[in-house]
């Protein structure tokens, strides 16, 4: 049986619970008899739990100064800055989304109508006197021009305070006139508005969806660079 | 479902640029980097400015680390150096230390009988500013080579063979320098205050 000096080293292990199988079975049969070690053992546990229980105080501006000097000696890479998610970054996804639920809502027979409507248009549009904005380009590159989706004009497609908006008066009346000719072609001679240009640009995407999975211009990626080259 | 990343994944990350990864990282480790620091150098002040050096360090040496060690292995290695230049311990404070507690005598007697049970009763004790500042005491009159290991194991719960990997020792020794820093501490907790 072993002695308290020679138990002592296998009962500190064994208060870390890092003693062996043998060192467990040792300490365990002298603990049996020996009251001065079961004492001792108790005392390593209160100590040990003394010392989880030291912390320090945490500043609330601990953070602060921590980052502060690593950001001094440029330690951090730079905070990408959300204020360059711009809305006309905004605006190209939300465009063709709203096209996308203008053309779904307003056609009763969504196939039939649709067809009758984008082929005038698709039609006209591809005459030599008329020039559609390239699908997916965003809004506000033509001159100013009346609005399609807002009757006052103004605004892109979700850029309102989140009210609900459709075709404006001038989109109405374009895809009234059309519809009601059955799908007859129109006359280059007619010649087409910058609005109904505009809303044979957004026809396209239907007649030819490649046309809005071709590459944008814009690199939605270079947006987030704020100018400066991130570290690392 | 956000998947929670792992220390070592979040330093890889911070590596390749991200921000984010260290902040996560600062977050989880700070107060455990911070305690740490106070446990060794008992004094509040030195641990804060002993604590932001730890992470300066950290975001230094983060480009050297590699995924084979654990993160808080690397973490306790960059905190154990950088509080041993804030630790006020000096080489006459050897005389302070512990009594040969414990230790038998060539007859087999102890040379000093380790002390009976009632003699240290934390949970009679209010955990209050004495007391911590008597425990704090306790560990500055124990040499860092003792109290290191017996911090890591004890107070920041890790095992034996981690604590070895962060001191760069056996497994045998780090178990053999708990111990005798064990028997230290409760020497002096014992000692009467003077």
């Amino acid at each position: 049986m072993k002695t308290c000096g020679e138990i002592s080293e296998a009962l500190s292990a064994f208060v870390d619970g890092e003693a062996t199988r043998e060192e467990i079975e040792a300490v365990e049969g002298h603990l049996l008899y020996c009251g001065a070690c079961r004492a001792r053992e108790r005392e390593m546990q209160k100590a040990r739990a003394l010392l989880a229980g030291l912390e320090a105080a945490v500043p609330d501006d601990f953070r602060d100064r921590v980052f502060e000097r690593l950001e001094a000696q440029d330690l951090l890479p730079k905070r990408r800055s959300l204020a360059v998610l711009s809305l006309r970054w905004l605006a190209l996804p939300a465009a063709a989304a709203a096209a996308v639920a203008f053309f779904v809502w307003s056609a009763k027979d969504g196939s039939l109508r649709f067809t009758r409507l984008t082929a005038p248009f698709v039609q006209v549009a591809r005459g030599p006197a008329t020039a559609a904005p390239a699908a997916g380009k965003p809004r506000g590159t033509e001159a100013a021009t009346p609005s399609v989706w807002s009757s006052d004009g103004a605004g892109l497609p979700g850029s309102g305070a989140g009210e609900s908006r459709g075709p404006s008066e001038a989109g109405r009346q374009v895809l009234a006139q059309y519809a009601g000719r059955g799908g007859g072609a129109v006359t280059p001679a007619a010649g087409l508005s910058a609005e109904e240009r505009e809303i044979v640009a957004l026809l396209e995407v239907f007649e030819n969806p490649q046309v809005f999975e071709e590459p944008s211009e814009v690199d939605e990626l270079e947006i987030f660079a704020d100018g400066q080259k991130e570290r690392g | 479902m956000k998947v929670e990343r792992t220390d070592e994944e979040l330093l890889l990350l911070f590596k390749e640029g991200s921000r984010d990864a260290f902040e996560e990282l600062f977050a989880r480790h700070h107060r455990r980097v911070i305690n740490f620091c106070f446990r060794m150098t008992g004094d509040q002040a030195r641990a804060e400015e002993a604590a932001q050096e730890i992470f300066l360090r950290i975001a230094r040496a983060a480009f050297t680390y590699q995924p084979t060690a654990k993160f808080t292995t690397w973490l306790y290695q960059i905190a154990r150096r950088t509080t041993l230049n804030f630790l006020r311990d000096d080489e006459d404070g050897f005389d302070k230390i512990f009594l040969p507690v414990g230790e038998e005598n060539d007859d087999g007697t102890m040379a000093v009988p380790l002390p009976g049970p009632a003699t240290l009763e934390p949970e009679r004790m209010a955990w209050s500013a004495q007391v911590r500042d008597r425990l704090l005491a306790a560990l500055q009159a124990i040499p860092e080579s003792y109290r290191s290991p017996l911090l890591l194991c004890a107070a920041e719960g890790l095992s034996y063979e981690e604590a070895a990997a962060v001191l760069g020792v056996t497994v045998q020794t780090v178990k053999s320098r708990v111990f005798r820093a064990r028997r230290m501490l409760l020497a002096q907790l014992k000692e009467e205050p003077g």
